[in-house]
């Protein structure tokens, strides 16, 4: 009996299986099927476990039951280990770019959230994006699952089903998520931790400090879009919950009051007199002051940096160990990996580099005993300085000048320094692309520069590697296919080829035995 | 542990002196090579294409966020890969039991005074190990072909340790199907269908509650391979493959203590 109900329980369940695939909807005859397969599939186990005792002698009954036993405790020991190891999971990432690895950044925003944040992704059928979003999602809730950080609760909804959401949050594809902490709401549409990180922190309470950016002697501008702007920078800061304000220092002759910081991007225009002692009085009345230099430029604000210990000669950073640009001087394009021990470096190393489009440097000499004067970001050890080199062969790194001395010359310099009414804090740096929007978001610019800003700003608890947003990912590299083409033809079809030889032989010698 | 060894020893002869391992490690390894391969190449035509002079070029952000390794190659090749592997496995599991009871040296080697857990280690031990030999083997040329980009070594070897988790997880079926029938053809043809009916239960949601809906993917042995291709490595995807191999490892030995008793 147990062979022919095997039989039947196999045919109707695989017919009834059969038929609702075919027919894309459970129809009560593949149901039927069904049913009556898997009935005649448990009667045949049945009749074949009934049998075999039947005709076991009676002394084995007692050990047969045992291997039963047995068996439904293998089942039962799996099942438990499958259900421990899914409460204890601890993910590895192993993606190009720690994609499903939060930064301290993202971190943080999720300690300073005020409610519980709820993470709606929108999605249509099929969309492939989905389970990347899901994943990364997915990320931020184990990470609100941490002691000191806001509960994250994660939504998956269809968009089909919900009509009233598309309109309401302006939804306009699948694969976007809202963000709501609360009744406020943040969408974004094209889901990475950077783009999460920006909505989230938006969302968040943080304290606000006042930023004024100099403008009207030819500064960076924080409004200005397009790769020779700095909106980037003015996007990151107000992210990071700084409330930005144009102060046109060329015409103004004080720092107001309410300002915790005064930002000077390049000025291509030399800054009258009363614009730099505006700048001198702030700073030694504890304002803190960061300065983004250029060199071949000379607008006085080198003069006032120079007076709190920041001397920076118009000479620029010859590198060997510079970024080649296309069109470039080689040696023009530091890529900095030696670091200080300093709040703004934090996180930064061999392997987080930054990188600067033609920069000067820093001596450092202190005006004061009690000044704290640092070189935070150095140029290779083999770099000098040099007093004019443009003009120079093109592709060809420039030789050094006779008094060129090789050393590690300072890139970004800080200050701390007491004037009588506070301790004022000061950020330098050699390079004013660093900040722009054609830089900022190349190698770790971006930590740099923001994480200089608020340890200036005494906001040390701010700083963190942030999430990477924008650009290129680094999963769009090309593989170069001739070369890959060479390794299909060497390793790619030599091993194959070996193993067809080898079971060939076998099967010969099998034959002939 | 004398027995243990003897016994891969023999199962490691019987399985090398047969041309159907070679010619399984040749198919798998061909395929992948040839996947890989193609793959790679209608990746680097699109991102050429996308990243041409006249769109932007490359340092421009005008390629498609779609186009790239894992979702353009790693994820297709593996989810072909996988598919694949429902084939070649039951070949080479269909014999380990199947075999030794139609020849009924499945009885001279359970007399023997070996017990049935070491017959059983021994076994899974062999064809476990056979199964990571041809994913390794099948690993040299991707690896070689990725590794000229300087990235994403670490992330391919995370789509095959889920390819290699998933052969393991299709030969425990094939293992137990293997102990529960004579025929070789029989075992292969069911644990084909029993593999492919545990690949994926996307067919069942149709007709499942969405809780039911969830556990039935969390027993499918694609959604735990899957996030391999992802280049996320989880304890907990381990622990489905290593509990797949418990529960089968317990079935099988509970068979053949079964076949011992019933005679």
């Amino acid at each position: 009996m147990t062979g022919p109900l095997t039989l039947i329980g196999l045919i109707l369940t695989a017919f009834g299986w059969a038929s609702q695939e075919a027919l894309g909807e459970v129809t009560p005859f593949a149901s039927a099927q069904v049913l009556v397969g898997l009935a005649a599939l448990a009667a045949a186990g049945l009749s074949a476990l009934v049998r075999t005792g039947r005709r076991a002698q009676p002394a084995l009954r007692g050990p047969m039951v045992g291997v039963i036993i047995r068996a439904a405790a293998a089942l039962v020991a799996a099942g438990l280990l499958y259900a421990g190891a899914a409460q204890v999971e601890r993910p590895i990432d192993w993606t190009f770019e720690g994609r499903f690895t939060l930064s301290e950044a993202s971190l943080a925003a999720l300690s300073d959230l005020p409610e519980p944040l709820v993470l709606t992704l929108y999605t249509d059928a099929g969309d492939p994006r989905i389970r990347h979003t899901r994943r990364l999602l997915d990320a931020f809730a184990a990470a609100g699952r941490r002691p000191g950080r806001g509960p994250v609760e994660i939504e998956t909804r269809a968009l089909d089903a919900y009509p009233d959401d598309e309109d309401f949050y302006g939804i306009g594809s699948s694969n976007s998520v809202v963000a709501r902490v609360g009744a406020r709401w943040a969408l974004v549409d094209r889901p990475r931790e950077g783009s999460l990180y920006e909505a989230i922190v938006s969302l968040g309470h943080r304290p606000e400090r006042i930023l004024y950016a100099a403008v009207g002697a030819g500064e960076g501008d924080l409004q200005r879009t397009g790769s020779e702007g700095y909106s980037g920078l003015g996007a990151a800061l107000e992210a990071e919950g700084y409330t930005l304000r144009r102060l046109p220092l060329a015409v103004a002759d004080a720092v107001p009051g309410d300002a915790s910081g005064l930002l000077v991007i390049a000025p291509q225009r030399p800054l009258p007199d009363a614009a730099l002692s505006a700048i001198e009085r702030f700073v030694d009345g504890g304002g803190a002051l960061i300065a983004f230099l250029e060199p071949g430029t000379n607008s006085g604000l080198e003069g006032v940096l120079a007076g709190f210990g920041l001397a920076s000669p118009d000479r620029w950073v010859v590198d060997p160990a510079s970024l080649a640009l296309e069109g470039e001087t080689p040696g023009l394009s530091p890529v900095a990996s030696n670091y200080a021990q300093h709040p703004s470096t934090h996180g930064l190393g061999d392997n987080r580099m930054t990188f600067f489009r033609r920069a000067r440097a820093f001596e450092l000499r202190k005006a004061e005993p009690d000044d704290r004067l640092r070189g935070v970001v150095f140029t290779s050890g083999d770099a000098w300085t040099d007093p004019a080199v443009l003009g120079l062969t093109p592709g060809a790194l420039p030789a050094p000048p006779a008094d060129a001395r090789l050393d590690y010359h300072v890139l970004v310099a800080t200050a701390e320094i007491e004037r009588g009414a506070g301790r004022a804090r000061i950020a330098a740096f050699g390079d004013a692309d660093i900040a722009s929007n054609r830089d900022l978001r190349a190698l770790y610019n971006l930590d740099l520069v923001l994480n200089t800003i608020h340890w200036a700003l005494e906001r040390e608890p701010a700083i963190a590697l942030h999430p990477k947003s924008g650009g290129r990912s680094l999963n769009q590299f090309p593989v170069p296919l001739e070369r890959s083409l060479q390794s299909l033809y060497g390793a790619g079809l030599l091993i194959p080829e070996l193993l067809v030889l080898i079971g060939g032989l076998v099967w010969l010698r099998q034959r002939n035995a | 542990m004398t027995a243990f060894r003897a016994l891969v020893r023999k199962e490691c002869a019987v399985l090398f002196a047969s041309p159907i391992a070679y010619a399984v490690l040749t198919t798998v390894t061909v395929l992948t090579s040839i996947l890989f391969f193609e793959h790679l190449r209608l990746y680097n035509q699109q991102l050429f294409l996308y990243a041409s002079s006249n769109m932007g070029g490359f340092d421009s952000d005008t390629i498609p966020d779609y186009i790239n390794l894992r979702d353009t190659v790693f994820y297709p090749v593996m989810e072909q890969l996988g598919l694949t592997l429902l084939l070649p496995i039951p070949l080479l599991t269909m014999r380990v039991f199947a075999r030794e009871r139609a020849h009924g040296t499945d009885e001279l080697l359970l007399t023997s005074g070996v017990s049935p857990a070491t017959v059983v280690a021994a076994k899974f031990a062999v064809t476990y190990g056979f199964v990571l030999l041809m994913m390794a083997v099948s690993f040299v040329y991707p690896a070689g072909a990725i590794a000229q980009g300087g990235l994403g070594l670490s992330h391919l070897l995370s789509v095959f340790i889920g390819l290699s988790l998933l052969g393991m997880g299709i030969a425990s079926i094939g293992l137990v199907c293997s102990a529960l029938t004579q025929s070789q053809i029989l075992a292969a043809a069911t644990t084909v269908g029993l593999a492919y009916l545990f690949y994926d239960f996307g067919w069942a949601h149709t007709f499942l509650g969405p809780e039911a809906a969830g556990l039935f993917d969390a027993l499918a042995l694609h959604d735990h391979f899957a996030r391999f291709a992802e280049g996320v490595v989880s304890l907990a995807d381990f622990a489905y493959f290593a509990a797949l191999a418990v529960a089968a490892a317990g079935l099988v030995r509970s068979a053949l203590e079964w076949r011992r008793l019933s005679g």
